[in-house]
């Protein structure tokens, strides 16, 4: 026994006398932070309700199409084109009025729908519906789903699967033939001939679609209730999310959220970052920007800086009380948005916002060139972006 | 370019399945090498790389049997396309895989160029530089040099090319994927595959407007619809600059959809379709009411409507529509009857003075639509001219100037020539081919020849296209039927040869029974075909070959998830570690060549219009293209079969996989496509595996007494070892699922009222007495492979088999029977065969010994009939 | 040894960097800073110490009431980078709208079971908990209801074809329209469960799932009143190492999600506690009742040569495994799990189970008159007294209950007043929820004696 823990030190202090100079030399690289101005600060905000002829209050994702934008909500599918929204839902074909995911086909312009009771496949007003009684899909409940090349990748609450849509072939994925550690799918995209799954508890999945293998990142210090040491690897093995754009990976957990560029993991929870919140619903990157969906506002980083851009409510409730037992009406926004500038965790600007969000809650993030769209727990939110700030 | 899986591996898989179970499978791969070369040599001869539907075996018909060499050399023609200048027309013959180029001035052939396998469309470049052949069994597209006749390139498509068109620039080319439901869109000048546009159901035809924006495709087949629903045919609407799906619309009522055209003014789109009137029994064929032949026409442009025309008449009709063109002026519309031999010509002017056109818009009510699309005497109004043509006119293309209509006379080997201006037909051009008809010929122009029928009214084709089927359920009432449900789910006709008995209720052992007075009364209503006629169409028919799986590898190999899944279907234990009888596994009952047993079981999927729960086991070849489901159609996709409709396990052992297990399963199950047949060491090897180690013990509840036996009981294996054929039999009757029954909801409400105390009747030794075998005995009299689940098996009949079961004594039968052999008396079978209070809820008839002896009688050697005076058994 | 120094090493490897800072480091308050290039942590950190994640290094939050040598890395690291699940980590709560929408007027108030009650190899768990949710909703109706009006209990089960459970709870939301649900009982169809109710903002009261992963997805919709397997599981440890001294102990368990994680922490804790990694042994679980044979794992036990068997299973595996060890001349120490604690058990192991020792949440024999009263009303119904799901589906309802009467008919304020239920008197006695929600009262334990579960046997040194 003794030797062992005596053993442990003398490499814990070799380590220490090499790496620690390393860190050190390290610290000294210039932050580029305030020399640019990325993320930026979106000012010109508008929102769409239920009164503004959204299907629902509730939306889940969002996908954008060219110049159309689609919303999946709590009570069907809705369709912003020409300034206006229109409604599908099951009356039209569509499966389940749930909709819990969206992907775009880019070549044929194709919409996958996955929701709560199946997966819809929209193409030029007609809907095909896939079921785990009547297809290959693993689950109906279908948390996540992107296209790759010619298939459709699902994220199911049982199970991964691979819809060759030409060759109407189904693959699917558990635990039993692949490296999962859980058969919780909860977000899958697709970038640079991988595609990248989030999985409840089993943490990030990678699968290459040339060599149909698989790699898997988890938790390092593989525990719950605690993250040892800040930088180690992915943050926590209950992830939401994933994005991979430019090579470099960002994950979305419950508990913070992590980036890996190939070399280095970098951690963020709420504290040592901007991160409005460690619940993270979506992370989506544009660029080397992040946009951080949260339930507690929307944060924006600039992962080679660490300059971030976080839109929150003005003097929220939870500034003022653990939690929001107790309270009625609604939380947030009453006095007003802003937008909140770190340099990495440290609060260097505000900037009151004329237009607030529709909510503090996010669930999804799409772009549209230099516009971007959020969907929230009430409403969906458009930024506009007209060249440069207006502040 | 193998259509089946190679014998070869299927054999190393069985064996692999066997020896290692699915964890184990690599183990087993050297073990099973030598074996799988020996397994090569009986096996059906390798396909040849090119012209592959002349070898026939192995696609599981029999057309080497009937064919003569003539049968090789028919050119049959069908699709053609015709140059700029009215000279070069070219003809696709399927049955040759080649091209023909006829100047139609010199009107004779002039060239020919070898394609792929059985050609269909055919498309000519804006330039004419080009000609593009679509090749439905390679799945791939010739690129043809329109000078040289050279072809340049070879263009892998999707499964089952259909029609092709390219656009204005000729830059791009669209192909119908008949089989994969969506359109490829092919770069012509990197011979690549741009991106798939998904389709309707099995797209067939394609057609661009004037101005070259819009391409149509029309589809033959609806997507699945109910029993008494109507079928509805998509025509997709594709914009042919951005190449995105804009449009979808729907033709309602419609089925059969075959070629669609443009009017020249770009304002109309028509397709020809049929109606059917799938909605009532099929006695309608005597009014003269089964289905009715004309054309859809639809409003262009964004959600135009929809009217339907007839071109029968009211005791007449003009069955299968094919081909369509527009005079250039158009002015008429040239419509070919494929199954009558004749063209009719649609006067426009008068279609759309009925439909009271304004600005490109139907003037009238939705109302008067449906009359006219009902309306049989209507067509005298607008159709002007009834040209007769040559046997089963296909596709026809009409000359620039609009003098000539050409249609190719597919069973002709001719191509018609009409002249417009007369309405006259103006002679044939020969396209050579053999001047006799064989019998295989006249069998497939028996086929498609609607004279058969009363009034003309269909053809075997009209809901066989394609020699497959048309996607729809029909009520088949008799005459003497009165208005009761006879559910038909429809059928293909594709390699069912030796597959007997047909029908679902296995009511005909033949296919002269069921093609002979059975069509002739229930569909044609005619006299049928005389005996000569009857051996023609049903050798044709046992010639029709199946189509190539697509779901297999090019290389024939299977992909890790059909591996997988083919282990699936020859297991032998589930998930939860319970043994599954024999009786109860895929292969059992769906096995090579055909993947059936040709026996009726019930596997738990009778309905309300069934007599019957026993049901003829279909041939699953090739199975991914016949849906819909079960014999009353019921599930419109392969996973319904299980996930809705096997919830007591009846129809094999499938509710405790999860849906990955399910899914390799199916997988494995699309790639299942005829073979050669299995030896019997590789089902013995399949069949029986060596049991496993802390196996399975069957918990044995209200156990009353144990008896011990004079010897021990030894399982199927030893048996079947050498009365291969004997254990055959019997696996196809109900004593090899006595056990697996009991697991059915009905076994459990008769066990509650016979007073079982198990939970589970599978439980309950009361019950195993009959179901099962020796599960009175003690457990060490029965042998680790013997299983009290394979129901009624070889011992319960014949007594334990330790001492006699031996090649040794077995030769001698006295000897055999002195150790223990026990020859039948009737007593035996009354044992279980008795009135039973508890099961008359079951409805079945009571027992009748020589009925019931011919199911299950294997081999007369212990006939006991032999033991007693015939009168003793008489009626028990 | 070898294995486990290696195993350390691994683990310690890809964190020593930031290990090293931190030992170095002399303000203990300030956070490590970061090995990543442009990061700047530290300098923030302590320009604004307001923000740092953790909370004083010196004062140790423990969650899960672990003890300091059973505590992750505790002896590696004096503080690690950050504690979730403690007082000073952002609460888990519910920040999103909802709170706003009226009540609306219907004829009863439904309330959702869900539990396997078919086709599975936990369906006497499901028929339990229906009894005891059954009669915690007559009791409440009894008394008025919610405002006059009835509470109806929808029942669905968990664990139907396909895949079927996670559409169970779609159901219940979108169609059934219940206010909050109770149930489940396998630790995988209870994940799924959890996603769905937390993407469809429906209150879930967990009676049955010990799995300590459940609590653990920061989900602000779950709640559990049944003590967990991490109490079980260091309960155990101190029983076995600190007061039996064992040395080698064999995990005998099922080859599901719920032997996998019920013994998860056992299995941490034995190393941490510097024994041997336990041996793991796991027989395939079916709900049919056709495997008894357990050979292999005998065979394997055997080896194995432990001193002591950690016990994982339903009750009728367990019996037959008990059987076979104690035929198999294993007589040694065997500690179970809740799940044995039936009379099926009993009646399969027969005299084998003798001294089988098993965890269990409450006690049944404590002198609480409710719990009495409870008991004879049950035995009267059911024929049978209650077992730990039954008794917890009883006090789980009644939570539910009260939050629905104290806050109307709006899920977010239900799920609001569960999260401001800290404490509650049950039948299965008092039950205190941490910061995940789930009831931390200390766990008690049994030991068969003629052919019968005495409860608070043996005397414990620490229980958890």
């Amino acid at each position: 026994m003794k030797s062992r823990r005596a053993a442990v030190f003398v490499i814990l202090l070799f380590l220490v006398l090499t790496f620690g100079s390393l860190a050190v030399v390290s610290e000294q690289a210039p932050g580029k932070a305030g020399e640019e101005e990325s993320p930026r600060v979106y000012t010109q905000w508008e929102t769409f309700y239920k009164e503004n002829g959204l299907p629902a209050n509730k939306v889940y994702c969002i996908a954008v199409d060219g110049d159309r934008v689609w919303a999946g909500t709590e009570n069907g599918l809705g369709l912003y084109e020409n300034g206006k929204w229109t409604s599908f839902n099951v009356q039209d074909g569509l499966a389940y009025p749930a909709v819990l995911c969206l992907a775009i086909d880019p070549e044929t312009r194709d919409l996958w729908a996955g929701t709560m009771k199946g997966l819809s496949h929209y193409s030029a007003g007609r809907f095909e519906n896939f079921t785990q009684l009547n297809s290959g899909l693993p689950n109906d409940v279908v948390f996540g789903v992107c296209v790759e090349n010619q298939n459709i990748w699902v994220a199911t609450t049982a199970g991964m699967g691979c819809f060759h849509v030409t060759e109407n072939k189904w693959d699917v994925y558990t635990p039993a033939n692949s490296p999962q550690h859980e058969p919780w799918g909860y977000f899958v995209t697709y970038a640079d001939g991988k595609v990248y799954a989030a999985l409840w508890g089993g943490g990030v999945l990678e699968f290459d679609v040339a060599t149909k293998g698989w790699k898997s990142w988890l938790d390092p210090d593989g525990e719950m209730e605690i993250d040892v040491f800040r930088d180690d690897g992915l943050i926590h093995v209950i992830t939401t999310s994933v994005s991979y754009v430019d090579k470099v990976l960002w994950a979305s957990t419950y508990f913070g959220m992590s980036r890996y560029d190939g070399r280095h993991w970098r951690g963020y929870i709420e504290g040592d970052s901007g991160l409005p919140s460690n619940f993270i619903n979506m992370v989506k990157a544009r660029h080397n920007v992040a946009w951080v969906c949260t339930d507690r506002g929307l944060g924006t980083v600039n992962g080679d800086t660490n300059r971030w851009v976080s839109y929150v409510p003005s003097d929220p409730a939870w500034k003022h009380s653990r939690t929001p037992v107790g309270a009625d009406g609604p939380l947030e926004g009453t006095k007003g948005w802003e937008a909140q500038i770190y340099d990495d965790s440290k609060l260097i600007k505000t900037v009151k916002l004329e237009h607030g969000l529709a909510n503090n809650h996010f669930y999804g993030v799409d772009f549209q060139g230099e516009d971007v769209w959020v969907a929230t727990s009430k409403g969906v939110s458009h930024a506009t972006w007209k060249g440069g700030n207006t502040q | 370019m193998t259509l089946k899986p190679d014998p070869g591996w299927i054999f190393f898989l069985s064996i692999t399945a066997v020896v290692g179970g699915a964890l184990l499978s690599g183990f087993s791969v050297n073990s099973a090498q030598p074996a799988l070369q020996a397994q090569r040599e009986p096996a059906a001869p390798e396909p040849q790389s090119t012209a592959n539907h002349r070898v026939s075996k192995y696609r599981g018909d029999k057309r080497a049997d009937y064919a003569v060499p003539e049968d090789d050399q028919y050119k049959s023609p069908i699709q053609l396309a015709l140059s700029k200048d009215g000279r070069r027309l070219a003809v696709v013959c399927e049955n040759t895989d080649e091209v023909l180029i006829v100047d139609t001035g010199l009107k004779k052939v002039v060239g020919h160029v070898e394609v792929g396998d059985h050609p269909f469309g055919v498309t000519l470049s804006p330039d004419e530089t080009r000609l593009y052949v679509g090749n439905r069994r390679d799945n791939t597209v010739s690129v043809v040099d329109f000078s040289s006749l050279k072809v340049l390139q070879t263009i892998p498509v999707g499964a089952d090319p259909h029609q092709l068109k390219t656009d204005a620039s000729g830059r791009t080319l669209f192909v119908a994927n008949m089989r994969n439901n969506n359109i490829s869109v092919l770069d012509t000048e990197t011979f690549s595959e741009v991106k798939r546009l998904s389709s309707g159901t099995t797209p067939f035809g394609l057609a661009l407007s004037p101005d070259a924006r819009t391409l149509y495709v029309s589809h033959q087949l609806s997507s699945p619809v109910p029993f008494r629903t109507p079928p509805v045919l998509e025509l997709t609407v594709i914009d042919v600059k951005t190449k995105l799906v804009t449009g979808r619309r729907r033709l309602f009522s419609t089925v059969v959809g075959q070629d669609v055209a443009v009017s020249p003014d770009g304002r109309f789109v028509v397709v020809a379709v049929e109606l059917p009137k799938n909605l009532l029994p099929e006695t309608q064929v005597y009014q003269g009411w089964m289905v009715t032949y004309g054309f859809a026409i639809v409003e262009a442009g964004p959600r135009g409507r929809v009217a339907y025309f007839l071109i029968d008449e009211p005791n007449l009709y003009f069955a299968d529509p094919y081909g369509m063109a527009f005079s250039p002026d158009g002015r008429v519309l040239y419509i070919s009857s494929s199954g009558v031999n004749y063209v009719s010509v649609v006067n426009m002017e008068k279609v759309y003075g009925l439909l009271k056109i304004q600005d490109g818009k139907f003037g009238i009510l939705d109302d008067t639509i449906r009359l006219y699309s009902r309306h049989l005497a209507l067509s005298s109004e607008y159709v002007e001219a009834r040209i007769p043509t040559g046997n089963n006119p296909k596709d026809l293309v009409v000359s620039p100037d609009g003098h000539w209509v050409y249609v190719a006379n597919r069973l002709a080997d001719t191509i018609q020539v009409i002249d417009a201006r007369s309405n006259q037909s103006a002679g044939v051009i020969d396209l050579g081919g053999p001047k006799t008809d064989t019998a295989l010929r006249r069998g497939e122009r028996l086929f498609n020849y609607s004279t058969i029928s009363f009034q003309k009214q269909l053809s075997c084709n009209t809901c066989h296209p394609e020699y497959h089927l048309d996607g729809l359920l029909y009520d088949i009432v008799g005459p003497g039927d009165g208005m009761g449900q006879n559910l038909v789910d429809n059928r293909t006709m594709r390699a069912i040869a030796e597959t007997g008995p047909f029908k679902w209720s296995g009511k005909n052992p033949t296919l002269a029974r069921q093609d002979g007075p059975r069509a002739a009364q229930l569909f044609f209503r005619s006299h049928g075909f005389d005996k000569n006629q009857l051996q023609e169409i049903v050798h044709f028919v046992e010639s029709i070959p199946l189509k190539r799986n697509q779901f297999v590898n090019g290389d024939g190999t299977l992909n890790e998830f059909q591996e997988a899944g083919k282990l699936h279907y020859e297991r032998s234990w589930t998930v939860d570690g319970r043994y599954i009888p024999v009786g109860n596994r895929c292969i059992a009952c769906h096995l090579p060549p055909h993947f059936t047993d040709q026996k009726m079981h019930d596997v738990g999927t009778k309905t309300y219009s069934d007599v019957e729960s026993v049901f003829d086991t279909p041939q699953i070849a090739n199975v991914f293209d016949d849906g819909p489901y079960l014999h009353d159609g019921r599930c419109y996709s392969l996973e319904e079969i299980w996930t809705v409709n096997n919830p007591d396990d009846l129809h094999g052992a499938t509710n405790d996989m999860d849906k990955r297990m399910l899914n390799e399963l199916i997988e494995y199950i699309k790639t299942v496509s005829a073979r050669g047949p299995m030896s019997d060491e590789e089902l013995l090897n399949t069949l029986f595996p060596p049991p496993r180690k802390g196996a399975a013990v069957l918990p044995l509840e209200d156990l009353a007494q144990i008896t011990v036996p004079p010897a021990r009981y030894v399982g199927n294996k030893v048996c079947a070892g050498c009365h291969i054929s004997q254990f055959k039999t019997w696996l196809g009757t109900k004593h090899a699922r006595t056990y697996v029954m009991l697991q059915s909801q009905m076994a459990k409400t008769v066990a509650k009222e016979a007073g079982i105390k198990a939970a589970n009747p599978q439980y309950s030794a009361f019950c195993l007495n009959c179901h099962g075998t020796a599960s009175d005995v003690p457990v060490e009299y029965r042998f680790p492979e013997f299983r009290i689940e394979e129901g009624v098996s070889c011992e319960h009949c014949h007594g334990p088999g330790e001492k006699y079961a031996s090649k040794e004594i077995m030769k001698d039968k006295q000897k055999a029977i002195s150790m223990g052999l026990r020859l039948l008396t009737p007593q035996d079978c009354l044992n279980c065969h008795k009135p039973k209070p508890s099961h008359t809820k079951l409805g079945r008839p009571p027992f009748d010994f020589e009925a019931f002896w011919k199911k299950i009688v294997h081999g007369t050697q212990l006939d006991p009939r032999k033991a007693i005076k015939s009168e003793e058994y008489k009626g028990m | 040894m070898k294995r486990l120094l290696s195993a350390l090493f691994t683990m310690l490897a890809g964190a020593l960097l930031s290990a090293a800072l931190l030992l170095s480091g002399e303000d203990k308050a300030s956070k490590p800073s970061s090995s990543v290039p442009s990061s700047s942590a530290t300098k923030d950190s302590v320009a604004q110490p307001e923000k740092t994640a953790t909370g004083e290094a010196k004062k140790r939050e423990l969650y899960g009431n672990v003890s300091e040598e059973l505590e992750p890395f505790g002896r590696f690291v004096q503080e690690p980078y950050h504690r979730y699940f403690v007082p000073s980590d952002a609460a888990i709560t519910f920040w999103g709208p909802g709170r706003e929408k009226p009540d609306p007027d219907v004829p009863t108030v439904k309330i959702g079971l869900l539990a396997p009650l078919d086709r599975s190899h936990e369906t006497y768990m499901g028929i339990s908990i229906k009894r005891g949710t059954e009669m915690a909703i007559e009791e409440a109706n009894a008394n008025g209801g919610y405002r006059g009006k009835p509470f109806e209990m929808v029942v669905r089960n968990d664990s139907g074809l396909w895949g079927a459970s996670a559409n169970e709870i779609v159901t219940f939301t979108y169609d059934d329209k219940v206010w909050a649900l109770i149930g489940t009982v396998d630790g995988a169809n209870t994940h799924i469960a959890i996603r769905v109710a937390l993407r469809t903002d429906l209150p879930m009261m967990n009676i049955a799932d010990l799995d300590p992963t459940l609590m653990e997805t920061r989900i602000p919709w779950v709640f559990r009143v049944i003590p967990d397997d991490r109490q079980m599981a260091y309960t155990i440890i101190y029983y076995v190492y600190k007061q039996l001294g064992l040395e080698r102990v064999a995990i005998l368990r099922a080859n599901n999600r719920y032997g996998r994680f019920g013994v998860a922490q056992f299995r941490k804790g034995s190393v941490r506690m510097g024994k041997p990694a336990p041996i793991e042994i796991n027989y395939e679980v079916n709900y049919e009742k056709v495997n008894v044979d357990f050979t292999t794992q005998m065979d394997r036990l055997l080896k194995a040569k432990p001193d002591g068997v950690i016990l994982w299973a339903d009750s009728e595996p367990a019996g037959h495994l008990v059987k076979k060890m104690r035929e198999v001349g294993l007589n040694i120490p065997i500690v179970a799990c809740e799940r044995v604690v039936r009379p099926e058990f009993l009646k399969i192991a027969g005299p084998a189970a003798e001294g089988v020792i098993a965890t269990y949440p409450y006690n049944p024999d404590a002198d609480n008159p409710r719990l009495v009263e409870f008991k004879k009303k049950f035995q009267e119904r059911y024929g049978e007294p209650p077992d730990a799901y039954a008794v917890h589906a009883f006090d789980g309802t009644q939570v539910v209950i009260e939050a629905i009467r104290k806050a109307g008919l709006n899920r977010y304020k239900i799920r609001d007043e569960l999260e401001a239920t800290w404490h509650w008197q049950g039948i299965t006695g008092e039950i205190n929820m941490d910061d995940v929600y789930t009831n931390r009262r200390p766990v008690t334990v049994a030991t068969v004696k003629d052919g019968k579960f005495v409860f608070g046997t043996p005397k414990l040194d620490r229980v958890f």
